[in-house]
């Protein structure tokens, strides 16, 4: 099975976009891409996780559903940060 | 084909993330450092099963804690949105300011008087509430240097508060189920139920002296599965532990919104509490702080 891109981060991990700081937790679930992520501003935490649209296109969701723009934005923050730690 | 959050995903995938909801929902409810009764959240609860064989069992459910009375002995919560406005300061219909009633704690002297809304549970319905710890904040009255009085304002501190030695430990509750008229909705609530504070609680929760009923496991067991009668479910109800047993230090004040809410936060101008024959510090200095609880 090919390697998760997300092992390399680690469980645990923090960073700051925009000025706020998310703290990221790896949920341990086997097989399932998902974080829980806390936000230093007022906005309440999430759960986000990796699914495949109808297109085979990967894309970020909430979990449970109703923050689906929010999921993205915090999804593509996630990777940004695990290519900046690439780097 | 089907639509999660409104994206376009296969069956398979859209049953995946359904599966994936429920593991989560499991996985966070017993993954939080604070729950704040505010925001009449769900919290872990044990209740009494029975296996097939009859013999006694445990499950661990999650309710909102926040007790909804049966609206044969509150009718003014129907709905659900009756409940939403209810729960905090309000207009009434005269147009009068009324205090919200959030029913998070129920009060053990008072459980079982006749006309309380927690008096059934009480008697059919007790279950135990999962903790780690728990959070009160003591108030201290600065003096005024110019006129030596003691200042109308406190500063408050807050304190996490639990079991030495133990990482969990259970809180007496008691739970109803509720239905929304307009909706169907049907949802199990619960309260913790609380004593008067013990030597310990009482100068840490000091403008209010209570504490939750916290139970030994003999107790708790006894709790959810006795067959009690009125006099012994009062004694547990109104049980106060020792306060040797308990464990606690002071956290920052802003801990509610910190990453690391649980991280101990010593304060120098805090006096230390007093306890007889006891070395109970409120917290170690900073730079030298491990918690006790994790």
């Amino acid at each position: 099975m090919a390697k998760d891109p997300f092992d390399s981060i680690g469980t645990q991990f923090s960073f700051v976009a925009h000025n706020v700081t998310l703290t990221c937790e790896r949920l341990n679930l086997p097989r399932v891409i998902a974080f829980r992520v806390a936000f230093s501003s007022s906005r309440l935490p999430i759960v986000i996780t990796k699914a495949k649209g109808a297109d085979k296109s990967n894309f970020w969701t909430s979990v449970p559903e109703g923050r689906q723009q929010e999921a993205e934005g915090v999804g593509k923050l996630i990777e940004e940060h695990l290519k900046s730690k690439d780097q | 084909m089907c639509y999660y959050n409104g994206q376009k995903v296969t069956r398979d995938e859209f049953i995946r993330l359904k599966h994936l909801e429920k593991l989560v929902s499991k996985y966070q409810f017993l993954n939080r450092d604070v729950i704040n009764g505010f925001d009449f959240g769900k919290s872990a609860v044990l209740i009494p099963t029975k296996k097939e064989n009859g013999q006694e069992d445990v499950e661990l459910v999650q309710m909102e804690w926040g007790f909804i009375p049966d609206p044969l002995t509150w009718p003014f919560w129907e709905t659900r949105e009756q409940v939403n406005v209810g729960r905090y300061p309000h207009k009434d219909h005269r147009g009068n300011f009324v205090e919200g009633l959030n029913f998070l704690n129920a009060v053990s002297e008072e459980i079982l008087f006749k006309n309380k809304v927690y008096r059934k549970a009480a008697i059919d319905r007790r279950c135990l509430f999962l903790s780690s710890g728990f959070y009160e904040w003591r108030h201290i009255f600065p003096i005024n240097k110019k006129t030596g009085e003691r200042r109308k304002t406190s500063v408050k501190y807050p304190y996490r508060i639990g079991l030495k030695d133990r990482e969990f430990f259970w809180m007496a509750g008691i739970w109803q189920q509720w239905e929304d008229a307009e909706t169907g909705e049907v949802v199990d609530t619960a309260a913790i139920v609380t004593t008067k504070a013990n030597q310990l609680m009482k100068q840490i929760h000091n403008t209010k002296e209570r504490q939750p009923t916290m139970l030994s496991d003999g107790l708790a067991w006894e709790w959810i599965f006795g067959s009690l009668n009125e006099k012994r479910i009062q004694e547990i109800a109104s049980w106060q532990i020792p306060y040797e047993e308990l464990d606690y230090y002071t956290l920052a004040k802003d801990f509610l919104s910190s990453h690391d809410p649980l991280k101990s936060y010593y304060y120098h101008d805090l006096p230390p509490l007093e306890v007889p024959g006891g070395d109970l510090n409120t917290a170690v200095p900073a730079g030298d702080q491990q918690l006790g609880l994790f």
